[in-house]
């Protein structure tokens, strides 16, 4: 087969970024647990763990361009790395939001949170099937699939009223608690800027398979 | 969109009775550089010398369909008219055994001019337009043969520009030339296309992509012939190409 | 190891062998020239140039008619063959495969093949045919035309060969590039093809000039043997090699025969170093081009 070392590089690069989604994912769906569960201790290591998402996202920038400069991709080759490149970034602003609701979970004291939290489990649920629908969509270059998944967003951001509004009721209730209130809507403030993340890997996805620039 | 400066309809070539090209239809836009490429043997050559019935000096060749300059049917013209029009460059850089003023000044002879003054003031300006004249103006009596490669080359240039023809014909101009002198050559027909219409044929695809406005792609079907595949701005051809053809040539995947 | 130092021999044995057959050619050439020399170096003088000879058995005299005869013969018979020759060379080479017409192709393989052969037709065959065509029918008798009417059937097939060569050795892609920029078939053949050929043409027209020098067997039925200076195109005379015959056979001069010889050699050696310093200008014009 021609340009077997080639092909095989653009393999690891599919590879890595099949990784990094994990990665992310495991990062948001983790945090959630971690907020849920109040675990301290493993929301520092989650944080700490951060470090080593940003090392494979600048991995796979640094491995997508060396492949550009040497290799003289085109067409569908080139918009494959340019696409990966943004996809990529995509992931670790993901991974980053995990590490926000880490985050919030340890500037919280310990203890029970003004309510069970039901919502933003689920909101953590939606986003994460997303986007591991999505990386799938990209790697099995299904366009069509891609192009589906924007549509859930809605059902985040109807969730995330619904916990606003729940929350805002609580405090109305219980102004004591109007502290971890506001750092509740936070963390499901950051749920739904994942999804918009995970729409804007469609949106890549999309150019790359089809050569098309959408905006969802 | 302006008219083409050069147009082909279903264009067909065949030596005796084996079809080489196969309905080739082409619009070559004015003031532009088109690139032709494709692998080896799928007809690239033998369609730019059709553009200037170069394949007329083969015997037993026989054309169907039209090619057209500025809508004129070349076949109706006179030859020696249509390759004044029609500019030549070749593979290998080929000067005359004469000197750099003798070679120049060649065309214009074959076309009738005679007066020195103006022959040379005709020189000086081709050689300029070629990117040649700072390098060769104190001894235009030098051998075309005592140049470098790329001077040559920019010699052969010189000397096609310097009948004022509409379109120049390159055919893999910098192939048997070093990276830097290729750069030199593509620079000037930059250049050069503000002023003539470019048609370029080449091997070398980054040479395509970089240098062309438009880009043609050619491959061979199971009976030998050369078929055109895909013509499209240069652009859009090595980002998001219509047939899968380009794609796997252009990426590498087969030939 | 037994393999390698038989192999070492064979080598010096090869090399020994053609080294002594080199040795030998060379040797046998010179010993004829040599022998030639020694014999007539003693007759030559300045009077041996400038006098004619004096006909009769004595032999005595000296070369100056033949001298002039030879000259006049070579001028004449290029100026018949020349043209032809370059001219049919010209056209084997630049018009010839053009043809598409399958009788017009037979044609031209069967003139390619008539040069063939006319090449190798034993030269005193062109001597009776002059004979009997420019001698006798047409009654030019024996003089300069008849031999240089002759003479150029000699020297044609050879003119032609070396006349095809010279042209073939220009390069395709000149005459490309003549044609892409408007000029027709003629004006690249005469302002591009040509001049690049000349030095090769001129080759060929040098070598048969040295072969009219060296001719006997056409010009003796030809030209007559008249020993005094030719005056006119219808004169007869003798050339240097045919003095050297009728000395030999005619008179008791062996002596002034070979000094003729010798002249005659001296001057094929120099025709021969113009023809080497022609091809080294023409091998160094090539060489030439830029990197």
């Amino acid at each position: 087969m021609p340009r077997e070392s080639y092909e095989s590089n653009l393999q690891t690069v599919r590879e890595e970024l099949q990784l990094l989604a994990d990665m992310a994912a495991e990062a948001v769906s983790e945090s959630v647990r971690i907020l849920r569960d109040r675990r301290m201790d493993d929301g520092d290591a989650l944080i700490a763990r951060d470090i080593i998402i940003n090392k494979k996202c600048h991995d796979i920038e640094e491995a997508c361009l060396h492949l550009v400069a040497t290799q003289q991709p085109v067409a569908g080759d080139l918009r494959f790395l340019f696409s990966a490149i943004q996809i990529a970034m995509q992931l670790e602003r993901i991974a980053d939001y995990g590490k926000g609701i880490a985050r919030i979970n340890a500037g919280m004291p310990p203890g029970p949170h003004v309510q069970p939290l039901l919502d933003i489990p689920r909101m953590s649920g939606v986003a994460v099937s997303m986007l591991r629908e999505a990386i799938d969509a990209f790697l099995s270059q299904d366009a069509e699939a891609a192009s589906r998944i924007p549509a859930r967003d809605v059902e985040l951001d109807l969730l995330y009223s619904q916990v606003y509004r729940v929350l805002l009721t609580h405090v109305m209730q219980e102004p004591r608690r109007i502290d971890d209130a506001l750092k509740l809507t936070f963390v499901a403030h950051n749920l739904e800027r994942v999804g918009d993340r995970v729409v804007n890997i469609c949106e890549r996805v999309i150019y790359y398979l089809t050569g098309e620039v959408v905006d969802f | 969109m302006t008219e083409p400066r050069m147009r082909t309809r279903d264009y067909s070539l065949f030596y005796g009775d084996f079809r080489a090209l196969n309905r080739v239809s082409i619009d070559v836009p004015v003031n532009r550089i088109t690139a032709i490429i494709g692998p080896s043997g799928c007809g690239k050559s033998t369609f730019l010398r059709s553009f200037n019935r170069m394949n007329e000096l083969i015997p037993g060749v026989r054309t169907e369909g039209s090619v057209m300059l500025d809508g004129e049917d070349i076949f109706a013209k006179d030859v020696v008219d249509l390759r004044k029009k029609i500019g030549m460059v070749f593979q290998r850089p080929n000067p005359f055994p004469k000197s750099i003023f003798e070679n120049v000044a060649y065309g214009p002879r074959i076309h009738g001019t005679r007066d020195r003054t103006r022959l040379a003031a005709i020189v000086e300006s081709s050689l300029k337009a070629a990117a040649l004249w700072e390098e060769v103006r104190d001894d235009l009596g030098k051998s075309g043969l005592a140049l470098s490669g790329g001077q040559q080359q920019r010699l052969c240039i010189a000397r096609a520009l310097a009948v004022e023809p509409e379109v120049i014909l390159m055919d893999e101009p910098a192939s048997a030339l070093d990276p830097v002198a290729t750069l030199k050559i593509e620079e000037l027909m930059e250049q050069l296309k503000k002023d003539y219409t470019i048609v370029i044929v080449t091997h070398n695809m980054q040479q395509a992509a970089r240098v062309s406005d438009f880009t043609a792609f050619m491959l061979t079907d199971e009976a030998r012939a050369g078929n055109l595949i895909e013509f499209g701005p240069t652009k859009t051809l090595f980002t998001t190409p219509e047939d899968k053809r380009t794609e796997d040539y252009i990426s590498g995947r087969f030939g | 190891m037994r393999s390698i130092r038989l192999r070492n021999l064979t080598q010096k044995g090869a090399f020994s062998i053609m080294w002594l057959a080199a040795a030998l050619s060379v040797g046998a050439m010179l010993l004829v020239v040599g022998y030639v020399f020694v014999q007539g170096l003693p007759q030559i003088s300045p009077d041996f140039f400038t006098t004619p000879p004096r006909g009769g058995l004595s032999g005595e005299g000296g070369i100056s008619s033949t001298i002039i005869a030879t000259v006049y013969l070579v001028i004449c018979t290029l100026v018949v063959a020349t043209p032809l020759g370059v001219g049919a060379g010209i056209f084997l080479v630049e018009y010839a495969d053009n043809f598409r017409s399958r009788a017009a192709i037979k044609l031209v393989s069967l003139a390619r093949f008539g040069v063939e052969t006319l090449a190798g037709v034993p030269s005193i065959i062109f001597g009776l045919f002059g004979y009997a065509l420019f001698v006798t029918a047409m009654h030019f008798g024996f003089s300069i035309l008849s031999a240089a009417l002759a003479g150029a059937c000699l020297v044609i097939p050879v003119i032609i060969r070396t006349t095809e060569e010279a042209l073939k050795s220009v390069p395709q892609s000149y005459r490309e590039a003549s044609f892409a920029m408007g000029a027709s078939r003629w004006e690249t053949i005469w302002k591009v093809v040509l001049p690049s050929a000349v030095t090769g043409i001129s080759t060929g027209l040098i070598l048969s000039a040295g072969r009219i020098v060296s001719e006997t067997a056409v010009f003796y039925v030809t030209l007559g043997g008249s020993y005094r200076t030719p005056t006119s195109i219808m004169s007869s005379g003798r050339t240097m090699a045919l003095h050297v015959y009728y000395l030999a056979m005619e008179t008791r001069a062996f002596d002034k025969a070979m000094a003729t010889g010798a002249v005659l050699v001296v001057l094929i050696i120099i025709i021969n170093l113009v023809i080497n310093l022609i091809s080294r200008r023409l091998s160094a014009g090539n060489g030439r081009r830029g990197a």
